[in-house]
């Protein structure tokens, strides 16, 4: 206790970076994801196939590598990137192609007839977007992304690989710094604490998440829950 | 709307407001609708019926434009569906349309869902708005119900909101799409005179159903449809009593067995 007291500057320069980091990485990967989610919904073939090319290209490549890919490939192509922005940038990328997806199959769950019927209506495109398939969209999307949050949060530790001065790179300075001075490793005890500050703050996301989607989904069963309008005819015609 | 294209069939003598001539439409390589003219005329009720896959929705769907139809000229009361969308727009705000299920928005009240297409689209006042969604909600027996969310109705209570919902941008025809075929048989009596009432009232009509004592009270017309073509245009009497076709007498007979 008396080390993590006695580090308490450091330690808090680190959770402040990776704080940034976190919130950099939450806004820039949600815009990714729902920009690059409704393009997957887009009637256009060629939209939907640059999403999906997108989703599966960062999906598939591992979150390690794809920081250390941005961080050494960028300045090939010129541009100089700091750890933050390395870092920053490729945890982005990989939440955006899986919150892409989330997006996408959220919309996909909307009955196709709730489009068809704001159509008919007279609804525009962005209109049918914003005020019909958007709002049912919410509730399937929620859960899974608040998943994807808590992942990419965790995931900030990896910037150390690249130097970023975040919370678990600083706590590794001070395991190693006083191994050398004292010559007994605190390890145990400092990564310890480590887990919990990660912890803490992952759970009270999902908290807050959790009540967000409560709210929700007391607001839908009083309407009557998500069952379909009427019984699914079994001969329906696409 | 001109006078030569009122001598069409039908409710002789007015103009035809919705008017299909050999128009086609293919999914890819499938040519679901295979030259189809058809005149109706205002004020007339015309039932399109025939078996399942033949092409009522896709036709019902072309004449709202929610499909493109290839080939042909299809005017809805004067207006052209030339493929632009303001001849989209145009024609979506004369035509209300009714389909099988999943009308209402379940996450509006019934009134919220009556409300949004004047507020946004006719860019009406909300009172104003308002007013005329419960005027139509009366006429639909449900008024009552306006402040609640829709899957706390019955399915025939929501196709009954559903074509108030229609009516509330004051459309110039009203399409429906087997509006009945999803319900509970207890329900599909009460949709089923609302329907009736509708057409008391003067509205042009276009039902795709397969009710077949709703097309012989209130059909002037009725259209049976055979693999994208129209098989048989016949008054109701005359095609329930003598339908012409091989294909109509045997969907007769299916149809009526149960
Ligand atoms: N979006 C679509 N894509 C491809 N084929 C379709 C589509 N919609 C309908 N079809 C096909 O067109 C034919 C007519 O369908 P439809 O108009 O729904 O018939 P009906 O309403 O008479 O049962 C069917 O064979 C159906 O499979
Ligand atoms: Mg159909």
């Amino acid at each position: 206790m008396q080390l993590i007291i006695e580090n308490f500057p450091l330690l808090l320069t680190g959770l402040w970076h990776t704080l940034q980091l976190a919130i950099v990485t939450l806004l820039g990967s949600t815009v990714i994801s729902v920009a690059f989610g409704l393009m997957g919904v887009a009637r256009s073939g060629v939209l939907r196939a640059t999403s999906m090319a997108y989703v599966e290209f960062f999906r598939d490549i591992p979150l390690i590598v794809n920081v250390l890919f941005v961080y050494f490939g960028a300045p090939l192509i010129g541009i100089s990137l700091d750890p933050f922005g390395a870092a920053t940038i490729s945890f982005s990328l990989w939440g955006g192609a899986n919150g892409a997806e989330i997006v996408r199959s959220g919309f996909n769950s909307v009955p196709l007839h709730q489009e068809r019927s704001a159509v008919a209506l007279g609804l525009k495109p962005w209109e049918v977007m914003w005020y019909v398939l958007a709002p049912q969209a919410l509730l399937p999307i929620i859960p899974p992304f608040t998943g994807l949050f808590s992942l990419l949060i965790q995931a900030t530790s990896l910037a150390s690989m690249v130097g970023a001065m975040e919370f678990f790179r600083t706590s590794q300075i001070i395991v190693e710094r006083t191994t050398m001075m004292t010559g007994y490793s605190p390890a145990f005890l400092v990564y310890g604490f480590v887990l919990l500050v990660y912890f803490v703050i992952c759970a009270s996301l999902s908290a807050l998440t959790k009540r967000l989607e409560t709210s929700l989904s007391e607001r839908q069963s009083r309407r009557g829950g998500r069952k379909a309008a009427i019984p699914q005819a079994a001969n329906e015609s696409i | 709307m001109t006078a030569s294209a009122a001598t069409a069939e039908g409710a002789g003598g007015r103009d035809p407001i919705v008017s299909l001539s050999r128009v086609n439409k293919w999914f890819g390589d499938f040519h679901a609708i295979k030259g189809i003219s058809l005149q109706v005329n205002q004020g007339e009720r015309v039932v399109i019926c025939g078996p399942s896959g033949s092409g009522k929705s896709t036709l019902i769907r072309c004449i709202n434009g929610l499909e493109r139809h290839q080939e042909g000229d299809l005017t809805v009361n004067g207006t052209r569906l030339d493929g632009k969308s303001a001849s989209l727009n145009e024609v979506r705000r004369k035509v209300g349309m009714v389909f099988q299920h999943f009308n209402l928005f379940p996450h509006m009240t019934v009134l919220k869902n009556l409300t949004v297409g004047p507020t946004w689209i006719l860019g009406r006042p909300r009172e104003e708005a308002k007013e005329t969604a419960l005027a139509y909600l009366r006429q639909v027996r449900i008024e009552d119900q306006a402040y609640k969310y829709p899957a706390q109705l019955s399915g025939g209570q929501q196709q009954r909101v559903a074509i108030a919902r229609a009516l509330c941008m004051k459309p110039e025809v009203m399409l429906f799409d087997e509006p009945t075929s999803a319900l509970d048989p207890e329900m599909v009596k009460e949709v089923l005179n609302t329907m009736i009432e509708l057409a008391g009232t003067g509205m042009t009509m276009i039902c795709v159903t397969h009710e077949m004592g709703f097309a012989r009270e209130v059909a002037d017309r009725v259209v049976f449809m055979d693999e994208g073509k129209i098989a048989e245009e016949a008054v109701p009497s005359e095609f329930f009593s003598a339908p012409k076709s091989g294909r109509a007498k045997a969907f007769l007979d299916q149809i009526l067995v149960h």
